[in-house]
């Protein structure tokens, strides 16, 4: 009874809501740290992907973003996949001449690029 | 087709144990051929709660070390005639077993038996890695507290890891006044969190505390809600599709109401 008194002045937000909201931010974070591929492994990924779109697109090279992610598909199936994150400055290919560079210069476009991967087996 | 299901959840506490017995009970009272082995090594604990602990003569490290035989070690469940179960060592510790030594174990007995339920302990370490090593399926147990959903995300990541796939949720303690207040996490939020399939939902009641105490897995007793969410558990394992146990009990008062609200219009 008291306890309910109490609530009503104390916040609103109902502790369920509290407790999801705060395993949502953290459930991420422990899932990047505790990814079953190291950091360096990562980090050699990230610059090496960077190289390849570099070839063909303008990249923002501070903005890339690789990671995993967890998923469950309409049918509940889970899986893995690494999400790439890759704002660019120019949605057109590097190969084109000089001369199309005239044009007035659009605004980054963010283009998501996913692609399925299994995890590779932490424990070896 | 035979499988090793392993019984698993990071945290201790949430339930791995009554959990095992449970299922393993309802399944061999289906009629399935099934052995339960306490893979906790060090602290054995699922003959206390299948109530079989003054049977115990050989347990899971004396089968391994080849000092008895497998049909030696395993004791006979005397309510239910195809139910088996193999102890944990009391007196060694996690590391007197390593991962082949359980892969070997589960193949063997897999020869025997419909399912191998196996009660892995709390943590990361090795045990777990053992207990892991030889499963084809994974039942990942969790309450709606804040530390064991997290520890139960951590254990799915190590299981897909280890190419346990599709392992599946349960559960455990489900307080469903608490969720109506929005005082508990719901169980849809408990899914979205973590991502994974939905086995069942087993409500936090008293009996599951009586019925442990007496040393009888709450599947035995018709009356018991929990035992009730478990028998159905079993049946989604064999394959069968269960809709989840209705645990509002208002709602169930409603529906009654209903429905002689119906007959008396007619």
């Amino acid at each position: 009874m008291f306890e309910n008194i109490l609530k009503l002045f104390s916040s609103n937000k109902a502790t369920g809501t509290v407790a999801k909201d705060r395993l949502q931010v953290l459930l991420k974070m422990d899932r990047e740290s505790t990814s079953a591929i190291p950091e360096d492994v990562m980090e050699k990924l990230r610059e090496e992907l960077m190289q390849v779109i570099n070839k063909y697109l303008e990249i923002e090279q501070e903005e890339l973003d690789v990671k995993f992610e967890r998923n469950t598909d309409n049918e509940g199936r889970v899986s893995t996949a690494l999400v790439a994150n890759i704002p660019i400055n120019k949605a057109k290919l590097k190969t084109e001449k000089k001369e199309t560079d005239a044009k007035p210069k659009k605004a980054p476009e963010k283009v998501t690029k996913k692609e399925t991967a299994k995890e590779e087996k932490t424990e070896k | 087709m035979s499988e090793v299901i392993v019984i698993t959840s990071g945290k201790g506490g949430v339930g791995k144990t009554t959990t095992t017995a449970n299922i393993g009970t309802a399944l061999a009272m289906a009629g399935k051929k099934v052995v339960l082995v306490d893979a906790d090594i060090g602290l054995r604990n699922l003959d206390l709660v299948m109530g079989l602990e003054n049977r115990v003569v050989y347990d899971i490290v004396n089968v391994i070390e080849g000092s008895c035989r497998v049909k030696q070690a395993l004791i006979k469940d005397k309510r239910h005639d195809s139910l088996y179960m193999l102890p944990a060592a009391q007196t060694r510790d996690k590391d007197a077993v390593n991962a082949e030594q359980m892969k070997d174990l589960c193949q063997k007995l897999k020869k025997e038996f419909d399912y191998v339920i196996l009660d892995c302990p709390a943590g990361i370490e090795q045990g777990f890695k053992n207990a892991i090593a030889g499963a084809d399926k994974a039942i990942v147990v969790t309450t709606p507290e804040v530390s064991a959903v997290r520890d139960a995300d951590r254990i799915i990541g190590l299981l897909e890891a280890n190419e346990i796939n599709d392992p599946k949720l349960l559960i455990n303690r489900l307080r469903v006044n608490m969720v109506k207040s929005g005082d508990m996490m719901s169980v849809e939020d408990i899914v979205e969190l973590l991502a994974i399939n939905l086995i069942g939902v087993v409500p936090d009641d008293t009996s599951i505390i009586t019925t442990t105490n007496r040393g009888e897995p709450a599947v035995m007793n018709e009356k018991s809600l929990p035992g009730k969410a478990y028998k159905n558990i079993a049946k989604r394992i064999m394959g069968e599709e269960v809709p989840l146990l209705e645990l509002d009990h208002k709602s169930i008062a409603k529906k009654i109401k209903a429905f002689f609200a119906k007959n008396k219009e007619q």
